[in-house]
């Protein structure tokens, strides 16, 4: 990196030091984190880590619960990134009333109806809204 | 610079008046209102509608504009406590000290009360707040005034760490995400030489990271993910009945709401830490100090007075830094700073010089807002409290829409919707390892400062330490950041010789 005349001006310096730092931090976390005991507070890393292969014996149920939570949530961020990759494709409105249809029917699970209804009410006021109250350039 | 008492009162009077005009006042009420039902509903957190706002509210005038914002905060923070006492889950993170008592309340018929106290001592805190923000910033602007390149250096240093010590059960991960913040802040072109930092090539990143973008995904995105995941059931809300709490309730536990109030406000001005560690700290003192001790936790009415004044009059303390230092007090105030920002006005020790006129409109601002939510919360809970029927499975997609447009619009910049999709990810894995969100907003907004000056700080010495150890500030600064940094190091060891 560059250093333009001094090396206490140059650009890398503060990440530099950043950067040393947060090896500290590391060291300092890896050490706390060996050195704790298996079951104690804080280290719900390890046992998500472990999850896959020893995990605590759970129920059945127990486990069945958090696949679903899991199963949700990717769904979930998948469907956000749908709609952001699509509002670069598609036109405001369509991208939008499609992303909340899918995700409330989705997440709701009521009748198509109802779902295509709420989304199609919601993509009017948000486009409206923004739009022409607030001037708010729509992506 | 220097204001007498006589000509501060004259000044606040002015900016009083400059807001009561119809339209203001108007865009006031519904932003109040706004934010209560914000606050009342759980997954809609404080810090996510600001971050919001900050891009829908972006084409008004600097003065609507953070109206908006500020209503929303008091409104908001107020807000969660009617959610806390009726279902037992606060609406914001700060109410969760309040739901403790509130909701034992509410078991035994006295909803209406405890809504009502929490609407009142909200009211005291956000004015208690304020009245400290109006005495206490120009001081320390006027302190701020001998600050040099190394005091702004360590005191960017000092709110991460003690942001870190305070906000997670582990300081060590609050410094780490931090630090990340002040690295993801390097991203772009620096400010002493134009050079282009970790870009790699690509032009989109040589404009950097914007924080709101980033807010809108660590607070925003990363939430609806989570309430997605796993929403719950809605529970029976209890009945509210009467909300206006008698006279008497209140005179009663005025002591408490004072002290409860100054300790919200000096957890407010402490960088980073804000309503939450207020509301649990004065929760704390409240229980400890008390006469009735017993009675917390089972529907004490003083637990709901400590915490609920606590959390509203940490705004007011964490907009003190945000003026004086240009060092937000808090994770909404950082929001909030990047807003006043983007609308041309630069905080710190020279704003009394530049901007004289915008240190008194934001004190009149946040008065106007406290008496509104007071009006608001107490005239409209029975409605405002319907609105907790409405299912998250339908309301978290529309806000996840809310934050794409939230995102963009700052920028205009379809790249800050990438961000905040990126950030929305890394907010769900740092909630999941049990890493705090606040230091690294305090990070990526402090990062500049703390970069140009170091440098600076060196330039000036030639490379020598010496000005860090020898300005009496600096060292001050510097004892803080090593004492925080030993006693959670040391706590840490010695817990484990305990557990191990």
């Amino acid at each position: 990196m560059p250093r333009f005349g001094s090396p206490y001006g140059a650009p890398g310096l503060f990440p530099f030091v950043v950067g040393v730092a947060l090896v500290l931090f590391g060291i300092l976390l890896a050490l706390s984190a060996s050195r704790m005991p298996q079951t104690g507070a804080g280290d719900a890393d390890q046992d998500s880590r472990d999850g896959a292969g020893h995990a605590p014996a759970g129920t059945g149920s127990h486990d069945a619960g958090v696949e679903r939570e899991g199963l949700r949530l990717l769904v979930g961020a998948g469907l956000l990134l749908a709609y952001v990759v699509a509002l670069s494709v598609l036109p405001y409105w369509l991208a939008t009333g499609l992303f909340l249809a899918i995700s409330i029917q989705w997440f709701h699970r009521r009748h198509y109806a109802h779902a295509a209804v709420i989304s199609a009410a919601a993509t009017t006021v948000i486009s409206l809204l923004f739009s022409r109250v607030f001037f708010v350039p729509l992506p | 610079m220097e204001l007498s008492a006589v000509d501060t009162f004259r000044a606040l009077g002015e900016a009083f008046l400059r807001l009561l005009e119809p339209r203001m006042l108007l865009v006031a009420l519904f932003s109040t209102f706004m934010g209560t039902v914000v606050g009342v509903l759980p997954g809609l957190t404080a810090t996510m509608a600001v971050s919001l706002l900050v891009g829908l509210t972006f084409n008004l005038s600097t003065e609507v504009a953070l109206m908006v914002l500020v209503a929303v905060y008091v409104s908001a923070i107020y807000g969660g406590s009617q959610s806390g006492v009726l279902l037992n889950i606060p609406g914001t993170p700060s109410a969760a000290a309040t739901a403790i008592d509130g909701h034992q309340m509410a078991r035994q018929g006295l909803a209406g009360l405890a809504i009502g106290t929490a609407t009142v001592s909200s009211f005291i805190g956000t004015v208690f707040g304020a009245l400290l923000l109006l005495s206490v910033t120009p001081l320390l602007a006027r302190i701020a005034l001998h600050f040099g390149a190394p005091e702004f250096f360590l005191l960017a240093v000092f709110g991460i760490i003690v942001s870190g010590n305070l906000s997670a059960k582990m300081p060590i991960k609050g410094w780490i995400v931090g630090f990340l913040g002040l690295l993801v802040s390097m991203i772009g072109l620096e400010e002493i030489h134009g050079y282009p930092r970790f870009t790699y090539g690509h032009t989109d990143l040589m404009g950097g990271i914007s924080l709101i973008p980033a807010m809108v995904g660590l607070f925003g995105v990363a939430e609806v993910l989570t309430v997605l995941s796993n929403p719950g059931r809605g529970g029976a809300v209890a009945s509210v009945g009467r909300v206006l709490p008698p006279i008497g309730a209140v005179l009663r536990y005025l002591p408490v709401s004072l002290r409860s109030g100054l300790i919200g406000v000096l957890i407010g001005i402490v960088p980073g830490v804000g309503e939450d560690v207020a509301a649990w700290v004065s929760y704390d003192v409240a229980k400890r100090r008390s006469r009735a001790p017993e009675q917390f936790g089972r529907g004490s009415l003083e637990g709901v007075v400590a915490a609920e004044t606590a959390n509203n009059a940490a705004i007011g303390g964490s907009i003190i830094p945000l003026l004086s230092l240009a060092i937000p007090g808090s994770a909404v105030a950082a929001v909030v700073l990047g807003a006043i920002w983007l609308h041309g006005v630069r905080p710190g020790p020279l704003l009394f010089l530049e901007f004289p006129e915008f240190f008194f409109d934001m004190t009149a601002m946040l008065l106007l807002s406290g008496f509104l939510m007071l009006g608001v919360g107490l005239s409209v809970a029975k409605v405002t409290v319907r609105l907790l029927h409405v299912p998250r499975t339908i309301l978290m997609p529309i806000v996840a829409a809310l934050c794409v447009i939230g995102a963009y619009a700052v920028n205009v910049r379809f790249f800050d919707v990438y961000v905040m999709f990126f950030f929305g990810l890394l907010g769900l894995l740092m909630r999941r390892y049990d890493y705090p969100v606040a230091p690294m907003t305090l990070g990526i907004i402090l990062g500049p400062m703390a970069d140009a000056n170091l440098r600076r700080a060196l330039l000036i010495s030639k490379g020598s330490l010496l000005p860090f150890v020898t300005r009496p500030i600096s060292i001050i600064l510097l004892l803080i950041i090593a004492l925080a940094i030993f006693s959670s190091v040391r706590r840490s060891v010695t817990d484990r010789s305990t557990t191990a």
